[in-house]
């Protein structure tokens, strides 16, 4: 029922703009799909390859073959930043899939077994919720990785692990907060008495009730997987240096900044912040919109 | 409310609604006008106020690691040492040659099998113990105990160490060695001071060490800086630092090194400056930028007996052809390296023969032959040579991804050949390289002891090319050539020995020698005193500032 | 539950933090594949004196007699030796930890103006312009990449005004020059009456402590909003209104005041953050902290450091969160276990 509110706020959005929610949610929304779109048609719009040197002389300014110039080995900084794309998203995917498929059912189960077992699980996902998630996902992307010989995508892999090791305790704290208010409703304690088993009403009356607290997390996840998987690369930990990536291509065209050459690191990085504000808007909006609290201020 | 008013209604208030904002901010806004005041203030107090003591900064992003000569084995750690600590024989400046450090004279005894230093009277070390013989053969004998990563350098050549007297020393050796006093200006050999490892323990002297040389080290602060004071008593009187005090600083990487260079917070950039950076310094009136060729070679690795297409010569020698040494010289390094056609380095000009220049030719030509190796060896486009090229992405700069590409370009120009690149971290190149895992890839080598030696008989005498390199080159006859090499000291006869070795290499292509990269130093044009040396340690005594 | 009993209660808890994170941490960095002594030795030395080092570190003992081990030494104070320089490195850590903490001031006195001010504004304001600029900023501080952000300033501040230093940290002369009181370079030089140090300090201070500043103060504007808003909209506010008290007394002592709460709690786990978050503000600026000491070791396969450091934080993040757990326990009378 609750989602279906959600869902009717949600296409109101597109009707009349209105709040600085339902903007910010329309620029999210509409830069989130254009970065899909970049990830997936990337060979289609990109003009060049990638990696390959010496496709322009190097340093060229921007101009109209190469739109964001070119770096210091003469590569295309336009097809970097759009192929960039690919692997900011495949993480920002697979580890908010991951931090789902864990938080989620362990936050279920922990907030509808409740006992030892959700003590014990409550307060390692706290510990895990204080750390700072950069020296977590720093010390997992190592131990998964210890040499970077992992070919691109398990280094990919390894990252997005990492990273939604750090996540599973938002889902969780998330899920359990509902599961524990959603337990005490009349409509469980029936189907308790009925003696449905435990497993179905978890399922069936629980869980759908998670779905909505969990979107804006989802959101809040891809935002920070990309902040983070490009910090990660930043510091040197991640993709091989050719391989075109944000984080890394920004750490690279820092060092050309002092000789006037500004392209190999700005657009990289702005494309590091339109893709996380994209998320963060409709994340940000999202919780205003889920918000009880909301409709209280309207004037 | 707001939103159902008219447009223009609306901004109109969006502007009075501001400016009234401003009014109410207006005793917030003085107080954060007068906080940036007090810090401008501050800043403007600093430029002022500088103290003008004489000191000369040398950034690095090279950082030094261990201060102790038994434990140093990194480049910066050991150039450090070198200005805190002397050799018994040293390298004459602006040369490869030896002359006597804090040994007066030296003689070879028992046909070159042992070596008697008699040691200069009067030296002391910088807590004021005298050096002695003993002291000699104590720093010795630690340095093997504490089996620090040079420590090999001790155990490989000499037998035992033997006191004299007071004032002589004697060596003997596992066997005769002709470039054995090329050895001993490694840093492994400087006598420490036992009184200070007494006192302060093996720990805390590796991060204050005590020797007999120039300068003495007042502070180390790990990845951050190192500094260093004049030692007032030092027995070398021509080489008596100018200034009193030196500081490395560390700094994360080559811009943010060359910017401080630029804005004068540092004097001095030694090593690892980019080549952009360097470019860009060559065009700036106040900063002086110098280079010279180095002591390094890089070059490419083949298993040969791991992996079976490299164990066709014609292979090796059709990927020889294809490389393209002027695209990674010229392309990648900008001129800031230059070709090498040997393993030996080109500074040893007496027995440096360019055995690989025959592989170098006109791109059109050089494929061609490529492509007939290629075809003779059996491979076809609907058969290509697959192969993986494995390289490091930390230790040697931030080119060496864009030198795999380069060659990977320049060898699938044959279209015969397939390349896979592998960048691995230092750690793990090390791990693959010990298990013998990768087929072909990048190395590079700095000498332990600058002879030519060094740059061959690692490389391939059989017992060492396989377990060091994992190239497992074996041949007899460059075996037999080697040895009789180390062993005479005429200069002329070792000449020939290793132009034998050297033309064996070019033929049977176990490594291909490629580049080496130039040495470079950039400074402040109020520095004097700057010299690269072909050793490519930099002394710190004649350095002044005016 | 009484307060007493709760803050026992959590007392009792944070050394079951500490070692459920020590735990983690432990053996997510011993699943490795590989010999970590082997890659920090280098090559070129045979395998007896990897065996030999090995042994002298103790790790060639089981892994769950390491894991004791280690505990056992923690609890002593001792981190153990860097497989690097097979020196202790204790100081070192503590030296580099203190940089951060100073840091870690220096960007909370920038965040906290900042954020209450853009949190005040978005809040006493809203549906003005000047509301959804200082919301699109705390949106826009979580979105952009601290280093960016960082390169950006260094760019302005540092090669086009050249004003500011673009490295972060103490200058060697100074750091060396000053007695050591605290340990924290900033405060001692002060201590010695050492102005121009302390200035030079500070003007290498600046650039980093502004940036993490700015990203923070993003989220505590965002908290300090929503608890302004939450407050303004409760009945007595309401009932202040209409007995038409002014407006400034209304917001200064009926809604900020109460709004304080949540706005203390979210600095608290800032400064846990920050302490983390900031290797990437560290490593722009070449700062010598906690942040880039832990990048400089993961980067060298440093186990034994990356191991300490990150106990370091695991301890300082437990600590942290106890104490704003009673603050705010002391604070809203409501909270309670």
């Amino acid at each position: 029922m609750e989602s279906l509110i959600f869902f009717k706020n949600f296409f109101k959005a597109f009707s009349k703009v209105r709040s600085l929610e339902e903007k910010m949610l329309r620029i999210g929304l509409v830069l989130a799909t254009a970065l899909i779109l970049i990830a997936v048609l990337a060979p289609y719009i990109a003009p060049y390859n990638p990696i390959e040197m010496y496709i322009g002389a190097p340093y060229t300014p921007p101009c109209p073959q190469h739109l964001f110039g070119t770096d210091s080995m003469g590569r295309d900084v336009f097809s970097r930043v759009i192929y960039g794309t690919r692997s900011a998203l495949m993480v920002a995917v697979i580890s908010a899939a991951f931090a789902f498929a864990i938080g989620i059912p362990l936050g279920l189960i922990s907030g509808y077994v409740g006992g030892v077992f959700d003590r014990v699980v409550t307060l390692i996902m706290d510990a895990l919720y204080a750390f700072p998630s950069l020296v977590m996902a720093l010390a997992i992307a190592v131990a998964l990785n210890p040499g970077g010989s992992a070919s691109v995508f398990s280094i990919i892999l390894n990252t997005a692990i990492a990273i939604s090791v750090v996540y599973i305790p938002s889902y969780f704290r998330v899920i359990r907060a509902t599961t524990l208010s959603v337990k005490e409703n009349l409509y469980v304690e029936a189907a308790k008495a009925i003696g449905a088993p435990p497993f179905k009403i978890v399922l069936k009356y629980i869980a759908p009730n998670a779905v909505n607290p969990a979107i804006p997390i989802i959101c809040m996840n891809f935002a920070d997987a990309i902040l983070t998987a490009a910090g990660l690369s930043f510091l040197g930990i991640g993709l091989p240096p050719f391989y075109p990536d944000w984080g890394v291509d920004v750490s690279k065209g820092w060092k050309d900044i002092p000789n006037g050459v500004w392209w190999t690191s700005f657009f990289p990085g702005l494309m590091i912040f339109l893709a996380t504000l994209a998320f963060m808007l409709i994340s940000d909006a999202l919780v205003e919109y889920l918000n009880p609290r909301k409709e209280r201020l309207r004037p | 409310m707001y939103l159902l008013k008219a447009k223009g209604i609306y901004t109109s208030l969006y502007f009075l609604r501001a400016i009234k904002l401003v009014k109410a901010m207006s005793r917030k806004i003085l107080i954060g006008v007068i906080l940036i005041a007090v810090i401008v203030a501050a800043i403007v107090a600093t430029f002022l106020l500088q103290k003008k003591e004489k000191v000369i900064v040398i950034g690095t992003t090279d950082p030094p690691v261990h201060l102790d000569p038994a434990k140093a084995y990194e480049f910066m750690s050991c150039e450090v040492i070198y200005n805190v600590f002397d050799t018994l024989v040293r390298l004459k400046p602006g040369t490869l040659q030896i002359e006597p450090g804090l040994a007066e004279k030296w003689e070879f005894k028992d046909n070159g099998a042992a070596i008697v230093f008699y040691l200069r009277k009067g030296v002391k070390f910088h807590d004021g113990t005298e050096l002695t013989a003993h002291v000699v053969k104590y720093s010795i004998e630690r340095a093997l105990q504490l089996k620090g990563d040079p420590s090999w350098l001790i155990s490989e050549f000499i037998e035992d160490v033997k006191v004299v007297d007071k004032y002589t020393v004697e060596f003997k050796l596992k066997e005769p060695f002709a470039p054995i006093l090329s050895v001993f200006t490694f840093t492994v050999f400087a006598p420490v001071s036992p009184e200070a490892v007494k006192k302060l323990g093996n720990d805390t002297f590796d991060v204050k060490p005590v020797g007999t040389g120039p300068f003495k080290v007042v502070d180390f602060k790990k990845d951050q800086y190192v500094i260093l004071e004049r030692f007032e008593d030092y027995w070398d009187k021509s080489r008596l630092p100018k200034l009193k005090k030196i500081i490395i600083k560390i700094f994360k990487d080559s811009t943010t090194l060359r910017l401080a260079l630029e804005k004068g917070e540092v004097d001095i950039a030694f090593r690892h400056l980019s080549v952009e950076d360097l470019q860009a310094l060559k065009g700036k009136s106040s900063i002086i930028v110098e280079e010279k060729p180095s002591l390094q070679i890089r070059y490419l690795v083949f298993n040969i007996g791991n992996f079976t297409m490299f164990k066709d010569v014609k292979v090796r020698q059709a990927i020889a052809y294809a490389i393209d040494r002027d695209a990674i010289v010229k392309k990648v390094f900008k001129g800031a390296a230059s070709k090498i056609y040997s393993l030996v380095n080109p500074n040893f000009d007496w027995c440096y023969k360019p055995v690989f220049e025959k592989y170098d030719l006109e791109r059109s030509e050089a494929l061609a032959e490529a492509v007939k190796l290629l075809r003779e060896a059996g491979y076809s486009e609907n058969k290509p040579l697959k192969f993986t090229l494995w390289y490091t992405t930390d230790h040697y700069g931030p080119k060496e991804a864009d030198v795999a590409q380069c060659i990977k370009e320049a060898l699938e120009e044959t279209g015969l050949i397939k390349v896979d690149l592998r960048g691995l971290t230092w750690s793990e190149f090390i791990n693959k390289l010990e298990s013998y895992e990768m087929e072909c890839f990048l190395l590079g080598w700095y000498p332990d002891y600058v002879d030519p030696d060094n740059y061959l008989y690692p490389f391939l005498y059989s017992s060492t090319s396989g377990p060091v390199f994992s190239c497992w080159y074996s041949n007899p006859e460059v075996d037999q050539t080697l040895v009789k090499a180390r062993q005479t000291a005429d200069l002329e006869e070792r000449a020939y020995y290793y132009s034998i070795v050297q033309e064996y290499l070019a033929k049977d292509v176990p490594y291909i020698p490629l580049w080496s990269q130039n040495q470079n130093i950039a400074y402040r044009n109020n520095i004097k005193g700057v010299s690269l040396e072909p050793s490519m340690i930099l002394w710190f005594w004649p350095l002044d500032k005016s | 539950m009484s307060l007493k009993k709760f803050i026992l209660t959590r007392l009792f808890l944070t050394p079951f933090m500490v070692l459920i994170l020590l735990t983690l941490v432990f053996f997510i960095l011993r699943i490795l594949p590989g010999d970590p002594v082997r890659v920090a030795v280098g090559p070129k030395l045979p395998p007896e004196y990897v065996k030999k080092i090995c042994h002298e570190l103790g790790l060639d003992k089981p892994i769950i007699v390491q894991y004791f081990d280690y505990l056992w030494s923690l609890l002593h104070g001792d981190f153990g030796k860097s497989l690097i320089t097979r020196r202790s490195f204790a100081n070192e850590l503590i030296d580099r930890f203190k940089a951060s903490v100073e840091l870690a001031i220096a960007s909370i006195i920038v965040a906290i103006p900042l954020g209450l001010f853009i949190g005040d504004v978005s809040a006493k304001y809203e549906g003005s312009p000047l509301a959804h600029l200082a919301r699109l900023f705390t949106v826009a501080t979580y979105s952009i990449p601290v280093f960016w952000l960082g390169i950006i300033f260094q760019v302005v501040f540092g090669i086009w005004l050249g004003i500011l230093p673009i490295t972060g940290g103490p200058p060697p002369m100074v750091k060396y020059s000053v007695r050591a009181i605290t340990g924290f370079t900033t405060l001692d030089c002060l201590l010695n009456g050492d102005f121009i140090g302390f200035a030079e300090c500070i003007r290498h201070l600046i650039l980093p402590a502004v940036t993490l500043g700015v990203v923070i103060s993003g989220i505590i504007g965002k908290v300090s909003r929503n608890a302004l808003v939450e407050v303004m909209h409760l009945d007595y506010v309401t009932a202040a209104k209409a007995r038409g008290l002014p407006e400034k007394i209304i917001h200064d002592k009926y809604i900020f005041r109460n709004a304080l709460i949540p706005i203390i709690t979210i600095i608290g786990l800032q400064l846990a953050l920050l302490l983390g978050g900031a290797i990437l503000t560290e490593t722009t600026f070449d700062y010598p902290g906690l942040g880039t000491y832990l990048k400089d070791a993961v980067l060298s396969r440093d186990y034994t450091v990356v191991q300490a450091a990150v106990t370091l934080y695991a301890i300082m993040v437990a600590v942290i969160s106890f104490i704003v757990d009673i603050i705010y326990a002391f604070l809203d009378p409501r909270i309670r276990y």
